[in-house]
């Protein structure tokens, strides 16, 4: 680590990139984030969070995205990109850089200073590879740092861009937006989010013992892996009755809990907090109201079941396994529920399609995504409702 | 046994099985109330499946996150009814709780109070010094549980000395000259844990000073939170505050603005006692199941006396360790018990909070 000025601290790459836009999907940044997938590889690290984003820069992902993102217009990068990352999502400060190089983009991305040791460890890796002469050309526009919080350097950075990306909740997202902006400058802001899933009942009742282990291990990465707080992973879950067996609700969630208990570390600190959002919302909760709690493998899975499905949009607050359940008879029942807050809809047993047109046919007020359990926390270039690789670009000809 | 008898009792006279039978009696009653009466509550009932008729004890007795009155203003009789609000400082910084006493549940959490201390230091008034500022009490952002520390157990006093000044600096004069004035009788004297390590001990310490309160009884309690953080241990703590001031008796207490009054008083052989009207029990966090003597778990503190808010069994974020039940060396009855500290916050993953730090 380079230590600059007085508070920043240089974690990779270049203090002052430079910033000619390259062409989205350039061989070069392509040649690059594949590199950076082998290094990761090559590692051997098993730490969910970097493995994972090694996989999602390997060669072939690359190639379908850039297929995906294929248009008949002529595009090159927006500049300089300035990224603030989030604190508390490991590796999330990786995919926001990698998505603005794919863009076309130079990069300068702040780290929170609570780095945590996923994070540590892939700016070491990144700082490896960029010092790698064949990379002198994406050194030169990169730049990953960290420093305390600092309105007024931050508000520097956020205006001397061509474009700013803003992860976090909605006090980053405030404090940003209040931060003046070039006037050519774009700005993609990320606040926060919540999210649901919809699981159908026959389908999980017609499931083999060991399919709904393998479901409820998915579910699982959705969720506790992120202590339930990533704005992706579901607190509310609804299912579909279309008749079928009425034991599968308790299996369900033990085939759940049981994996939990395999994985997650569970604490008095966790059990303190579930408790008490499930208290103030079986207090507060009136339309419709919490109408009993079942808990499973002890404190580790909690689910606040509700009277009736919300006739209004619901933000409930749960972290650390704290479910709430309610049951539909026709997806109709769905529409109210849909704010534009909610972001994510993961699905098990419908057909995803079906369910993305049956919300847009409707006019859904909410809903930026449906994928099937356990692709909650994947990373996409298309986030929130946005195409990132358009928005970080601009288009030269069409 | 009548309400108003079992408010009259002694304060470690009930053994577990009478403590048990009476808690079950006036718990049932007191969470019916509240369900009536609350109507947050009530749904916090109704949510985890209890009915009328069902009878509680302290086992059984749901229990509430203390920090809910932190998000929400409980209370169990019509607003004008409401007397006093006191709030909690909680963790600095942080939000704070509101408690709402009506006369009822003020007078009678102020009897237990009353009948515990004097247990200790005897009925008569006596000579006051608060180790800590005047100010505390005027000043509307800190009267907290602090101001409201020091007013409570003014009631026992006859005489009162602040032995700090509006800057916080030990009036070593002034203390002086107040013990001299009551020197051969017994004294009060009360503060708040950190408050007195940092601006009486410690400055007694580098002055190479002492003080001189052979007949004082030192009841201190909260805010070793802050001790923690400067890895001081309770028998530090009293050993030094011991030299420093010279004092014949210092005992720790524990108790929470949430259950004003009810207060466990630490006896010479380093035991918290709770008394006849006030319980704990240790319960484990993985599926809130009661630990066994002698094994860590979170505090729930039991007290039938509050009814104008819903406070009467709560779940704390302390950590602690039941020692034993009647069995205390003391001689006295009930659970007795060790503060731990504070649950640690653990490091949390997820989307928000990104721009701070």
């Amino acid at each position: 680590m380079i230590p600059m000025k007085d508070e920043i601290t240089l974690l990779a790459g270049v203090e002052e990139p430079e910033r000619r836009p390259w062409v989205p999907f350039d061989p070069r940044v392509m040649g690059f984030l594949s590199a950076l997938s082998r290094a990761i590889r090559e590692s051997g690290e098993r730490r969910e969070e970097t493995a994972a984003f090694g996989f999602w820069c390997r060669p072939s992902h690359l190639e379908a995205l850039r297929e995906r993102h294929k248009g008949s217009m002529l595009r090159v990068g927006r500049g300089l990109l300035f990224h603030i990352a989030p604190s508390n999502v490991p590796a999330m400060f990786a995919y926001t850089l990698a998505i603005g190089m794919l863009a076309g983009n130079a990069n300068r991305v702040r780290l929170s200073t609570r780095q945590g040791e996923t994070e540590r460890q892939l700016c070491r890796i990144f700082r490896t590879l960029l010092n790698r002469p064949e990379f002198e050309e994406i050194k030169a526009r990169t730049s990953l740092l960290t420093y305390e919080r600092n309105d007024i350097l931050t508000a520097r950075y956020a205006n001397q861009c061509d474009g700013r990306v803003v992860w976090g909740g909605d006090e980053t997202v405030s404090a940003l937006r209040a931060m003046p902006l070039a006037p050519h400058g774009v700005e993609l802001s990320f606040p926060d989010r919540c999210s649901m899933a919809l699981l159908r009942k026959s389908h999980l009742s017609g499931l083999e013992p060991g399919e709904l282990e393998d479901l409820a291990h998915r579910f699982y990465n959705d969720t506790y892996r992120m202590d339930q707080n990533a704005c992706s992973s579901p607190r509310l879950v609804i299912w579909l009755e279309d008749g079928e067996e009425e034991g599968i609700r308790a299996r369900w969630w033990e085939a759940v809990a049981c994996e939990a208990a395999r994985r997650y570390p569970f604490g008095a600190y966790q059990a303190f907090r579930k408790l008490e959002a499930f208290s103030l919302a079986a207090m507060t909760m009136e339309d419709p109201p919490v109408e009993g709690l079942d808990r499973f493998q002890g404190n580790l899975l909690m689910v606040a079941r509700l009277a009736a499905p919300p006739s209004r949009p619901l933000e409930p607050n749960g972290s650390f396994g704290l479910f709430y359940e309610c049951r539909i008879q026709r997806l109709d029942q769905l529409l109210p529920l849909l704010s534009p807050k909610i972001q994510t809809l993961t699905a098990a047993g419908t057909d995803l399609s079906e369910i993305a047109q049956f919300l847009q046919k409707k006019g859904a007020g909410g809903v930026d995504r449906v994928v099937p359990v356990g692709r909650a926390l994947e990373m996409d270039t298309i986030w929130d409702g946005k195409d990132l690789i358009s928005q970080l670009s601009r288009i030269l000809a069409c | 046994m009548e309400f108003e008898t079992w408010l009259r009792s002694p304060p470690y006279g009930l053994d577990h099985r009478e403590k048990g039978d009476l808690f079950e009696e006036l718990l049932t009653q007191v969470t019916h109330y509240h369900g009536e009466h609350c109507k947050e509550y009530g749904r916090f009932l109704s949510a985890l499946g209890h009915g009328k008729g069902e009878r509680f004890s302290r086992e059984s007795v749901p229990m509430l996150p203390v920090t809910v009155f932190k998000e929400l203003e409980l209370r169990s009789v019509p607003e004008d009814q409401i007397i006093k609000t006191i709030t909690s400082s909680g963790t600095t910084g942080q939000r704070v709780s509101k408690i709402m006493l009506d006369a009822q549940t003020a007078t009678n959490q102020q009897k237990a109070l009353c009948q515990i201390v004097s247990h200790w230091i005897g009925p008569q008034r006596l000579p006051y010094l608060v180790l800590d500022s005047k100010k505390v009490l005027r000043d509307r952002t800190m009267f907290s549980a602090r101001g409201a520390g020091i007013l409570g157990f003014s009631i026992f006093s006859s005489k009162t000395c602040y032995a700090l000044d509006e800057e916080m600096r030990l009036d070593l004069e002034g203390v002086r000259a107040f013990l001299e004035r009551f020197r051969g009788r017994p004294i009060l004297v009360f503060g708040f844990t950190f408050m007195i390590w940092k601006y009486v001990v410690r400055v007694l310490e580098e002055r190479g000073e002492r003080l001189d309160i052979p007949q004082g009884f030192l009841l201190h309690g909260g805010g070793w939170k802050k001790l923690q953080k400067e890895a001081v241990s309770p028998e530090e703590f009293k050993e030094r505050a011991q030299a420093a001031l010279g004092i014949g008796q210092i005992s720790s207490y524990y108790g929470m603005a949430e259950q004003t009054g009810c207060i466990s008083l630490e006896c010479p052989y380093g035991h918290l006692h709770t008394s006849t009207w006030s319980d704990v029990i240790l319960r484990r966090p993985s599926d809130n199941s009661i630990c066994e003597r002698g094994e860590t778990g979170v505090i729930q503190v039991i007290s039938p006396l509050p009814t104008s808010y819903p406070g009467h069994s709560l779940l704390t974020e302390d950590l602690g360790v039941l020692l034993g039940e009647d069995d205390c060396p003391c001689g006295r009855l009930g659970t007795y018990f060790s503060v731990i500290g504070r649950i640690p916050r653990a490091e949390v993953r997820g989307c928000s909070d990104t721009y701070e730090g």
